[in-house]
């Protein structure tokens, strides 16, 4: 009776366990590689994000402390009967804060041929030592900024609202998410512009 | 000889004995799947409230600055011939501004204040949102505070700016609130 069980699996049997042990396979591996993935994906962009701020918190010290914003370009002007903005502007791809603790310059920094770039954040600090700092390594796609007046009024007082508008575009760091972009924007705005800040009326 | 229980297992397995081993097999694969499904959502999550945070600093930026113009631009927002002066709230939670401020475009806008249907020269400049994000919006309630002595008599107002976004097309809609207090003389 021994001899007879022990023949073994016949084809079909295996045939029919193998299907089985595929199928199976596969739907947890489905499962598992679109959950890889999506956590791949989101903890890359969260590492952008995370650039993108740790640029952000210094740019947003800097031009609070500007007291005066110089770009590539002059700034744009938007009247005060005008009530949209232009559609058609063009960009810096550098601006420079000059404040009491130092002159700063940010710019899209060069990077090798082929390769996604940093934002570089160049200058002396208040104390006269060099400043020289890159963001974002290597995940800046594009920097560009943009120093824009808005004539106003408080009331009846004359007002320059003066704002740096930024556009970022950040790539992602993983060679398995090849096309995944991060599009961010920001608006900041200035403290101590003598003459043109939100605090005080502009001299016109 | 072999031993009864080998005996036994060369007869293969019963249905029974399979659906029991899948059962266990389901038990422990199943937590794990939920497990990353948690984790990517948990990170997701926060990618958009990260954005959140930076689109709501934009707009508090800008009305902390203002802040002290208040009274000013209430004084432009008075219609002359009524007797009722404007609230920082009847500004701030307008039909129209608040249109402007949910308006999703792809370029930076510009939200003028208004009033009723009178625009005023001050206004707050918008960045374009990413796609996920669907509203944009402002909450106000004014703050009554037993210490306005002490705080110079100011009429304080928290200011919530809100904003909900979408992580997938047809899925749950998801909010964050960012609170400010606003002064105004």
């Amino acid at each position: 009776m021994i001899a007879k069980k022990r023949q073994g699996f016949t084809f079909p049997e295996i045939v029919i366990v193998v299907s089985l042990v595929s199928m199976i396979m596969l739907t947890i591996f489905a499962f598992f590689s679109s959950g890889v993935r999506s956590t791949v994906k989101g903890k890359d962009r969260l590492d952008s994000i995370r650039a993108m701020t740790l640029l952000l918190a210094d740019m947003k010290k800097d031009i609070a402390n500007a007291e005066k914003i110089e770009a590539e370009n002059l700034p744009l002007q938007i009247g005060e009967t005008e009530d949209l903005f232009p559609d058609d502007v063009v960009y810096d791809r550098k601006v420079t804060f000059t404040g009491k603790d130092g002159i700063f310059s940010y710019s899209q920094g060069a990077a090798a041929k082929g390769e996604s770039s940093f934002v570089l954040r160049s200058g002396k600090n208040a104390r006269g030592e060099d400043v020289y700092e890159k963001f974002g390594v290597p995940r800046i796609n594009s920097f560009e900024v943009l120093h824009v007046i808005k004539k106003g009024k408080f009331g009846s007082l004359p007002q320059d609202f003066n704002q740096v508008l930024i556009k970022m575009v950040l790539d992602s760091n993983d060679p398995r998410l090849p096309e995944d972009k991060l599009y961010f924007t920001h608006v900041l705005v200035p403290n101590r512009l003598p003459g043109s800040d939100w605090s005080s009326p502009a001299e016109n | 000889m072999m031993p009864s229980f080998f005996l036994h297992r060369i007869r293969g397995f019963s249905m029974a004995e399979i659906m029991v081993a899948v059962f266990i097999v389901g038990l422990i694969i199943g937590p794990l799947v939920l497990l990353l499904n948690q984790s990517t959502q948990k990170t997701n999550v926060s990618m958009y409230l990260f954005l959140a945070m930076h689109y709501a600093d934009e707009i508090a930026q800008q009305l902390q600055r203002m802040a002290p113009h208040f009274d000013q631009i209430l004084a432009e927002a008075k219609d002359p011939t009524s007797q009722t002066t404007p609230t920082l709230r009847d500004l701030l939670m307008d039909g129209n501004f608040l249109n402007e401020v949910k308006k999703l475009d792809n370029n930076f806008t510009l939200a003028f204040f208004q009033f009723g249907a009178k625009k005023l020269q001050a206004c707050l400049m918008l960045s374009p949102m990413d796609g996920h994000f669907k509203t944009r919006t402002l909450d106000v309630y004014p703050l009554v505070s037993q210490t306005s002595s002490i705080l110079g008599q100011k009429n304080f107002w928290k200011v919530n700016i809100i904003l909900e976004w979408k992580e997938i097309q047809n899925g749950p809609t998801q909010s964050a609130l960012f609170p400010i207090i606003l002064g105004n003389p």
